[in-house]
């Protein structure tokens, strides 16, 4: 549209400044009075010509209404016309200024572009992990619940969830899923490993799930006998069966048993359940229901309304306790509920916004480097801003221009950075480690935009008020006498020096924080994980129970699995043990040692697995006192066990703990077996390396009691020592293992240095984040206190060359600009230093191994701080004793 | 019989801004010139005639000044601008295309 003239308001406003309505009623009036006069010229009488030209007219309230409105619609169309005109010319004007100077443009521009670019690719971050809700119907009403056994959550049994869903009024539903591993077989293909869960009927209602086809479970296939029907993950279904939708009715072999597939499901249930592929009834069976030794079921609920999540807890409490007595092995089971949300990201939670608080202070690092240029600019622009406003310029309007260069500078850096906003989202999912949940909805998307929108718009005003402020207010008159150099130059030091200051402080705290946490990493690298990981081959199996029923064929098959893989060429020594040292998986159990009282006060929490013969050997865990389990460790014969070190001082602090027991499984007739200890072991960490070492027990694989394998659904780690690379070995081993039982599929298999790495994935991951911002901050540090030194040495070049030309050395001059610069340094550090001490707090849960005062960060830090500004405040100060003294005085 | 302008749909623009094309004019010259030079054959009505004026000036076809009339008295002027005559070259040419459609069809050869 083209802009309206502004020719006429201009006058109007010129000359009697009339307001739209006047104007209206004047030509509205002057149009009847002139058609008056033609009639009366026509021979009317004055009085009838008035009245015809009135009726001639028609409706003159209407008229006037109409014209007035539009009338008033083009005045705010011109209003908003000038606006933009306005601040067109300005932006344009900043334009050219910035252009005039590329160097300052470009270092600004890039300065902004890093601090908004870090800020927007951790927030994208943080809005997907943390922010985001879950992608289900009412997602706040949603809850884990977990049996509570001494402040500890687990997973519950079957006949304490079939009492809390009838006793329970809180929830409108409560549903249990049970992670179980499937041998899937369709004919078309050789037998593989898929996991799965058994889930209620009422599961996908409660989560609100969809269907991507087919139906969910009714309640009659939740009976058993009535189960055998499969849902397929939508995912699994487009990679496993090519997304054919008549996959529909048709039958799949699982774990031996025939299923009828009823439905796909949609990939919203990917979001808690990403590794599950294919979903059946849990159809509870009487059995089932009466147990409550056995905890394998994870319990979700869904609030009634109007039920909070303490009302909800107290309720389940009370419920809880009968239920200790009324079921077996049931003591001290308590219950905790716990929003879903909270579960799911709450670990992520304070470590991303430290991240987030992290990068914030980039951004600000950014924005004061950034103002602090602009200030040495404005002083530089001192003289072309006095005649702007000698020549008329309101200090208004010159405010507004300045204030305009900042927000095309903002909108040049945040256009870059949401660039590097965006290479940065890619590069971190690359190297994150992938159990963060959420992470792969990292993106660019509206919000994480608009975020960068504000983070530019904020740091705009931010860099740009303070210097737009000063160099506006400086004395006009003053600077055009003194040709630019004005009094208020001091004043304008001491801010800028507050400035570098306050950089030098924040990049402290940044690089105080990496710091402690390349500390922590260091330490955590030389801690002994209790075994030797080099060389060691590591896969699960799972025997699907169709094929396996009994005990005896569960043991007959690992004997001759662990045979043929011994045999295979290259492997020293193999064994299979149920959860592997440092995956965190442990299942733990308490027991009191035999002789003490059944007091819980005497009760020890281990964390137990069952091995074969030759584990020791092949994690080279040493064996300290007694000996590995071995051939005469059968079925029939005693029952033995293994402890580590730690759990041995534990239960038997002075003593040999050889031939002591503790009780084991429960035999029928309810007495427990007493089982010895055969051995004692070295250390192995079992939940990561931060962790201190929990008492352990190795059962023998050979004696363990069918209940055992029912838990661990029938699975077992295969570990092989290799001469050569393990990896390498993969396909031998996997043959080994065909040679057994063809349809028996390999699953996670992964290396244990492997395993190693993957565990102090997130440590190092955060350590890289940190480290990094830590250096951009200590980079866009370094450029301001050059820039502050070197504009110090430009601006007193005459002062330096008189000094030198009175006989002052190099040296002292030196030391004269120098001084200058540390000067903000120096209370940067302090005050950095003090900040960082009461901010390090923050990371308690991330170091390791050091305090969060460490003192050797808080010196190193600081000392390398130090040298680095120190570096570039000499680099532009060599620039001051170049100066040649006569040339100094002339200018 | 006498037409209103206003029932030539849409043209009641054109012939402002024709109007308007020999000089600056007030809303009631404007009306006089267009009954006198159509011989009071079209009627403009100033119902019409003023919500047209102002729509166009929003529209940035005309703009106004306030100046003297022939008679001494302040009035508001209303002159094209260069927006204006390229609309009027428009409205000229849409309006000849469709007096000939219809003449082709009311007054065949």
């Amino acid at each position: 549209m083209p802009r309206p003239g502004t020719f006429g308001r201009q006058l109007r406003s010129l000359l009697w400044k009339a307001s739209v309505a006047d104007e209206v009623d004047a030509e509205l009036a002057f149009h009847v009075e002139m058609r008056t006069r033609e009639y009366i010229a026509r021979g009317l009488d004055p009085e009838l010509a008035r009245a015809k030209a009135v009726g001639r007219f028609g409706d003159l309230n209407r008229v006037n209404d109409t014209c007035r409105r539009i009338g008033e619609g083009r005045e705010r169309d011109m209003r908003r016309a000038e606006w933009i005109h306005e601040f067109v010319q300005d932006a344009r004007y900043a334009l050219r200024q910035l252009a005039r100077m590329p160097g300052f443009t470009a270092v600004s521009a890039l300065t902004l572009a890093i601090g908004i670019g870090a800020t927007t690719a951790i927030f994208s971050i943080v809005n997907a992990v943390v922010l985001r809700p879950l992608p289900f119907p009412e997602p706040d009403r949603l809850v884990r619940v977990y049996t509570n056994r001494r402040g500890v959550d687990g997973s519950a049994s079957a006949a304490n969830f079939v009492r809390w869903r009838e006793r329970s009024h809180s929830f409108s539903e409560l549903v249990p899923v049970e992670y179980r591993n499937f041998t899937l077989l369709t004919g078309d293909r050789p037998a593989e490993q898929v996991t799965g869960l058994r889930v209620s009927a009422d599961f996908f209602p409660a989560l609100g799930l969809t269907m991507r086809l087919g139906r969910p479970f009714s309640n009659e296939e939740d009976q058993p006998g009535h189960d055998n029907v499969v849902i397929l993950n939508e995912r699994f279904w487009k990679s496993r069966f090519n997304g054919d939708s008549g996959i529909i009715g048709r039958s799949v072999r699982l774990n031996a048993v025939e299923h009828v597939v009823i439905g796909v499901i949609s990939p919203a249930a990917d979001v808690m359940t990403a590794d599950a592929n294919i979903w059946v009834p849990i159809a509870f069976t009487t059995e089932e229901r009466a147990d409550s030794r056995k905890g394998y079921l994870d319990v979700f609920g869904r609030l009634a309304p109007g039920v909070s999540i303490a009302q909800a807890q107290s309720e389940m409490s009370a419920i809880a306790k009968p239920l200790e007595t009324e079921l077996e092995e049931n003591r001290e089971n308590g219950v905790r509920v716990a929003s879903l949300m909270e579960v799911y990201v709450g670990s992520y939670r304070s470590r991303l916004f430290i991240l987030l608080g992290a990068v914030a202070f980039v951004l600000l690092i950014a924005c004061v480097n950034v103002a602090n240029l602009l200030l040495a600019r404005g002083a530089a622009r001192g003289k072309e801003i006095s005649i702007r406003a000698a020549l008329g310029a309101g200090r208004g309007r010159v405010l507004r221009q300045l204030f305009a260069e900042s927000v095309v500078l903002a909108g040049i850096g945040g256009t870059i950075g949401l660039l590097l906003a965006f290479w940065g989202v890619r590069a971190l999912k690359a190297v994150a480690p992938s159990e963060v949940p959420r992470l792969d909805q990292a993106g660019l998307d509206w919000l994480t935009v608009a975020f960068a929108l504000g983070a530019t718009v904020l740091s705009s005003i931010v860099f740009g008020l303070v210097p737009a402020l000063r160099t506006a207010r400086s004395d006009l008159q003053g600077a055009l006498r003194e040709g630019g150099r004005s009094s208020s130059l001091v004043a304008r030091d001491r801010v800028r020096q507050l400035l570098v200051a306050a950089e030098v402080a924040l990049s402290l705290m940044l690089l105080v924080g990496a710091g402690l946490l390349i500390r922590s990493g260091i330490i955590l690298q030389r801690v002994e994980p209790g075994f030797a990981t080099a060389r060691v081959f590591s896969a699960w199996l799972a025997l699907p129970p169709a094929q396996y029923e009994s005990v005896e064929s569960v043991r007959s098959a690992y004997d001759r699995i662990l045979q043929e893989v011994r045999a295979v060429p290259g492997v020293e020594s193999a064994a299979g043990i149920t959860v592997i040292p440092i995956t965190g998986l442990s299942a733990q159990g308490n027991f009191i040692p035999e002789g003490r009282s059944e007091d819980p006060a005497n009760s020890i929490s281990f964390n137990f697995r069952v091995a074969t013969p030759g584990v020791f050997q092949t994690l080279r865990i040493p064996v300290k006192l007694g000996r590995d389990f071995d051939d005469r460790d059968v079925a029939g014969s005693p029952c033995v066990i293994i402890v580590n070190e730690a759990g041995a001082k534990k239960a038997w602090p002075n003593e040999n703990p050889i031939g002591k027991r503790i009780p084991g499984r429960r035999e029928p007739n309810g007495q427990r077996t007493m089982c010895s200890v055969i051995g004692v072991v070295g250390d192995a960490h079992d939940d990561g390396l931060r962790e201190a070492v929990r008492p352990q027990i190795y059962f023998a694989s050979a004696q363990a009691p069918e209940a055992f394998w029912f838990a661990m659904q029938r699975s077992m780690f295969i570990l092989a020592r290799t001469t050569g690379d393990p990896r390498a070995m993969t396909k031998q081993l996997q043959a080994a293992v065909g040679r057994v039982d063809p349809t028996l599929p390999m699953f996670d298999i992964r290396t244990m240095d492997e395993r190693i790495s993957a565990s102090l994935a997130t440590g190092k991951f955060n350590t890289m984040l940190l480290t990094t911002l830590g250096a951009i901050g200590l980079l866009l540090a370094a450029v301001g206190i050059y820039g502050v030194v070197a504009y110090f040495v430009t601006q007193r070049t005459g002062e330096i060359g008189l000094r030198m030309a009175l006989g002052a050395t190099p040296g002292s001059v030196l030391r004269l600009v120098v001084g200058q610069g540390m000067r903000p340094v120096v209370l940067g550090i302090v005050v950095g230093v003090g900040l960082a001490g009461a901010a390090s707090r923050l990371l308690a849960s991330l170091v390791f191994g050091v305090g969060t005062r460490d003192p050797l960060t808080f010196v190193a830090v600081p000392a390398v701080l130090g040298v680095i500004a120190l570096a570039a405040s000499v680099l532009p100060a060599r620039r001051a004793i170049r100066v040649d003294p006569t040339k100094a005085l002339q200018s | 019989m006498a037409v209103a302008a206003k029932d030539l749909h849409g043209t009641l623009d054109a012939l402002i801004l024709k109007t308007l094309s020999w000089g600056p004019r007030h809303g009631y010259a404007i009306a006089r010139w267009l009954e006198d030079t159509s011989a009071d054959e079209l009627v403009i009505e100033e119902g019409s005639l003023y919500p047209a004026l102002y729509r166009m000036e929003r529209k940035g076809w005309i703009e106004a000044e306030w100046g003297e009339s022939e008679l001494g008295r302040k009035a508001k002027l209303y002159r094209l601008t260069t927006v204006g005559r390229k609309q009027l070259r428009a409205e000229t040419e849409e309006w000849a295309r469709f007096a000939g459609a219809v003449s082709r069809i009311l007054l065949p050869a």
